[in-house]
C-alpha cells in the first residue's frame, strides 16, 4: 500500500483521465440479447370448452328451470355453418339459418346469436358440431364468434352477476357454456 | 482514485451517457416483457396456436401438447400424427371409438388424482361422492383438422374429463 502511494505520488500524468467504459457497454448489449430472447411479446389466454356428459344428478336447481328452453346447435363445415334452433318439449317451434364460412358470414351468424339469445335469455349454451375436416384456428374464430360479445356491444341477461367466478369473461358472454357436441362419432 | 494520483487541478469528468443509453434501452425491454398473467409459458418449438378474442388469461401449464408432429402428455411423447393423413396413426387409435389409448390411460390416472383432491377439498372421504376431475388444459397447432382434437376430447371424456381450456393467443 506504501509502496502504491508513493507510486502515485511521483506519477507523471498531467492529462485528463477517462474511465473505459466499453466493457460495461459489451457486458449490457449481452444483457440485451438475453432478455430480448426471454421477452414475452404474446400474452396467452384461453378458451373454455366442454363436452357433452352423462349425470344422474337431479337436483332441485334443475327443477326451477323453465321446462320448456331453446337448444342451440350449429353446424360446420369448411363451407357453411348451420343455425339449429328448437325447443325439446313440443312443439319444437325449430328453426335453421345457414351462413357462409367467411368473415362476413361469421358476422351474420354472431348478430343472428345475439337477438337469438335476446329473445330466449335463458338458454346460456350452445352446442357445437364441427366437420372433421374443419381447421382448428377456423374452430377457435367460431367459438370466439358463438360465445364472445364483441368490443362495444352491451351485456346480455344476467351474465354478469351469474358468473360467481369473477371472470371478467362474464361481460362479454354472449353463450358462456359452448359445448363440443360430436366428439362421440 | 484518478485525481489523487494527478498532478494536475483539472475537474474530471466521467462520460456516463453510454450507459445511460443501455440502461434506457434494458427498462424498455423489460417493461415490454412485463407479465401480468397468472402463469408465463414458453412457446413449444413447432407449435402455432391460434389467436382468439378471450379475456381470460392462462392459469395453468398445458398438460397435452399438439404439435404439428406429435401429442405430448406433461411433456412425454404419447402419439404420432401421420403427416400424409393429417390425423393420428393407426397405432394410436387403439382406444374405443377412436380415442387414444396410450392417452386415455394416462389422463385416467390424472383424472383419479384430480378427483381424490377434489373430494378433499370438499372435506369428504367417501370415494362414492359423485365429482368430475378439473378442467384439463391443452394448446394445438392451428393448422390441425377438428378430427385431432375430436380424438383428444374422446379419450379425455373417456377418462371422465368434461371441461376444457383450449390456449390461445389473446388479442384477435
Amino acid at each position: 500500500m506504501a509502496r502504491r502511494k508513493r507510486r502515485l505520488k511521483h506519477s507523471s500524468i498531467t492529462g485528463p483521465i477517462e474511465l473505459n467504459v466499453m466493457p460495461f457497454i459489451d457486458i449490457f448489449s449481452l444483457l440485451t440479447t438475453f432478455l430480448l430472447y426471454v421477452a414475452v411479446f404474446t400474452h396467452i389466454g384461453i378458451v373454455e370448452v366442454q363436452v357433452p356428459f352423462l349425470s344422474n344428478n337431479n337436483t332441485d336447481k334443475d327443477k326451477d328451470k323453465p321446462e320448456r328452453v331453446i337448444s342451440v346447435h350449429v353446424m360446420i363445415d369448411n363451407s357453411s355453418l348451420k343455425v339449429e334452433s328448437f325447443f325439446l318439449i313440443p312443439p319444437d317451434n325449430k328453426k335453421n339459418k345457414t351462413f357462409e364460412m367467411s368473415k362476413k358470414g361469421l358476422r351474420q351468424m354472431h348478430n343472428y346469436l345475439i337477438k337469438l339469445r335476446r329473445d330466449h335469455p335463458a338458454t346460456d349454451k350452445l352446442s357445437l358440431f364441427p366437420d372433421d375436416e374443419v381447421e382448428y384456428d377456423a374452430l377457435i374464430q367460431i367459438i370466439d364468434t358463438v360465445k364472445f360479445l364483441k368490443e362495444g356491444e352491451p351485456p346480455i341477461g344476467d351474465d354478469v352477476k351469474a358468473d360467481a367466478d369473477g371472470n371478467s369473461n362474464s361481460l362479454n358472454a354472449l353463450y358462456p357454456k359452448v359445448i363440443i357436441g360430436n366428439i362421440l362419432y | 482514485m484518478a485525481s489523487m494520483d494527478s498532478g494536475s487541478q483539472e475537474a474530471l469528468s466521467l462520460n456516463i451517457m453510454p450507459m445511460l443509453d443501455v440502461f434506457s434501452i434494458l427498462i424498455l425491454f423489460l417493461l415490454m416483457s412485463f407479465s401480468t398473467d397468472p402463469v408465463s409459458h414458453s412457446e413449444t418449438l413447432g407449435l402455432e396456436i391460434p389467436t382468439s378474442i378471450t379475456l381470460r388469461s392462462l392459469d395453468e401449464i398445458p398438460t397435452i401438447t399438439v404439435t404439428s408432429k406429435e401429442l405430448r402428455f406433461s411433456d412425454r411423447k404419447i402419439a404420432v400424427i401421420d403427416p400424409a393423413t393429417g390425423d393420428f396413426t393407426q397405432a394410436d387409435r387403439r382406444g374405443g371409438q377412436g380415442a387414444l389409448l396410450g392417452l386415455f390411460e394416462e389422463l385416467e390416472k390424472m383424472s383419479e388424482a384430480s378427483k381424490k383432491r377434489k373430494r378433499q377439498r370438499l372435506s369428504t372421504t367417501d370415494d362414492k361422492t359423485p365429482t368430475t376431475p378439473d378442467a384439463l388444459t391443452m394448446e394445438m397447432h392451428k393448422t390441425h383438422r377438428y378430427v385431432v382434437l375430436r380424438r383428444i376430447l374422446k379419450s379425455a371424456q373417456q377418462a371422465e374429463f368434461i371441461a376444457f381450456k383450449l390456449m390461445v393467443e389473446k388479442g384477435g
